[in-house]
């Protein structure tokens, strides 16, 4: 009974701070602040999300190279 | 000074209403009379022409209202109550009718019988009093507990009330509940005299009470853990108080019960016997249940946490690829912190997104887990859902659904 109760206390617990949590990030945005602006990202007005940037995929392709 | 100008009001509402009706000169006459001796405080003239104007007039409330207030002067509280209640019923929707009630109320309370202070809605309030405190009372043909009464609300019109004692004869009377004000009932029981034979003395309330048990054929029936027997009529004669009732049969699980007998009543208990096997079967599949619910919430706290704890990660490296710097390389920069691409970051956040549905599932199933063993558990196959609509009297009449869920 005493386990059963730590149950349902634990569940209590981790269920109400999964309920006010925040949730993983989005890319929401609202300036290139809000982005990965180190990894080219800049932040699109129009949508307000972070979308890569003009030279973003060249800068990738450099990071990637050997 | 506040009665005085009320009952000056009272006089010219009172005339008004009598123009209006067209009283006779001389009842007219007799009514000043009678007012202006009230005023003076010449309570015996003004007694004598208010009831030659009531005489003259039997409907018209005025002359019994100031017969009232005459009453109330020389504190003759129970004409008072008598007169007040007169002129309620001349005319209830009289313009001066709060004045009247006040006046009945107060004459009441001068008297020291208790007052009602709840919502008398379209209706009366109805008290008894007897002689014989505890004398058991009907209300209306229905059981009102015992005398005294106090006010409580009640329909118009007459009603009946009947005071029964041991030992003494029965009393009743009707009385016609009146709109907003409390109608008394008072009860006068005399004294059975000795050696009376007891055929004619009414229905007084015997010495105990029955117990009548629907139980399975075969069954064996203990009270307080003695053998008892049914009377003519198929019930247990028991003393008023309350009892230990058990019923067992062979192969079942015996059922006690707790019940309680007042005197002159019958109680109806419905026992329903569980073979071993099935109350067996039944505890078996709540623990199956209730150790479901454990598991299955174990398993909602560690996919919840477990969401939890990705969706932080996913923030976390948010944050700093948020503020990494731009005008350094990134490949410095990522020897300080390591470099998480937003693929990275979206894929941890769907792993969160993931385990927070698995972690909710399992907390929704292990919640109708619980109930469900809850319920074998504590489902009392003793008790069969029923309910009963039977008529109460409490602050109100109505009527009332007793039962119990299976």
């Amino acid at each position: 009974m005493r386990r059963a109760a730590w149950v349902v206390v634990a569940a209590a617990l981790v269920g109400g701070c999964a309920w006010f949590d925040d949730g993983p990030p989005t890319r929401a945005c609202r300036t290139t602040r809000d982005c990965f602006a180190a990894q080219g990202e800049v932040c699109d007005p129009v949508t307000a999300t972070c979308v890569p940037g003009p030279d973003a995929a060249t800068a990738a392709a450099a990071e990637a190279a050997p | 000074m506040r009665r005085a100008a009320a009952l000056g009001l009272a006089v010219v509402a009172a005339l008004a209403g009598a123009a209006g009706a067209q009283p006779s000169a001389e009842f007219r006459k007799e009514f000043e009379a009678g007012t202006d001796a009230y005023r003076l405080g010449d309570y015996v003239e003004a007694r004598a022409h208010l009831e030659r104007a009531a005489a003259l007039a039997p409907t018209l409330p005025g002359p019994l209202r100031f017969l009232a207030a005459v009453d109330a002067a020389e504190q003759q509280w129970r004409a008072c109550v008598e007169h007040a209640r007169a002129a309620i019923v001349a005319n209830p929707a009289s313009t001066e009718i709060a004045a009247t009630r006040k006046l009945h109320d107060d004459c009441r309370g001068a008297l020291g019988w208790p007052m009602f202070t709840g919502d008398y809605g379209d209706g009366g309030a109805l008290a008894v009093t007897a002689n014989v405190a505890g004398a058991a009372l009907t209300v209306g043909g229905l059981r009102a507990g015992a005398a005294p009464l106090p006010p409580r609300p009640t329909p118009l019109g007459p009603i009946e009330v009947v005071a029964t004692r041991a030992g003494w004869k029965p009393a009743r009377v009707t009385v016609t509940v009146i709109p907003g004000v409390v109608t008394d009932a008072v009860l006068t029981l005399e004294e059975e005299p000795a050696g009376l034979d007891v055929v004619d003395a009414g229905p007084a309330i015997p010495a105990e009470g029955w117990l009548r048990l629907h139980a399975p054929p075969g069954a064996v029936v203990t009270v307080d853990g003695q053998a008892v027997t049914v009377d003519e009529r198929g019930r247990y004669p028991l003393a008023p108080g309350s009892h230990q009732v058990e019923v067992t049969a062979p192969g079942a699980r015996p059922v006690r019960r707790t019940v309680r007998i007042d005197r002159g009543q019958e109680r109806q208990v419905t026992v329903a016997l569980e073979a071993e096997g099935a109350f067996a079967r039944r505890r078996r599949l709540a623990h199956v249940a209730l150790g479901a619910a454990a598991g299955l919430g174990a398993a909602g706290v560690a996919t919840g946490w477990l969401a939890l704890r990705a969706a932080d990660q996913a923030r976390g490296w948010a944050a700093v690829e948020r503020a990494r710097p731009t005008t350094v390389p990134l490949a410095d920069s990522a020897a300080i912190a390591p470099l998480h691409t937003r693929a990275d970051i979206d894929a941890a956040g769907h792993r969160a997104r993931t385990l927070g549905l698995v972690s909710g599932v399992a907390y929704l199933t292990a919640g109708a887990a619980l109930a469900t063993g809850v319920y074998l558990l504590v489902r009392n196959p003793d008790h069969p859902g029923r309910a009963t609509v039977v008529p109460v009297m409490g602050d109100g009449w109505g009527l009332g659904v007793a039962g119990v869920l299976p």
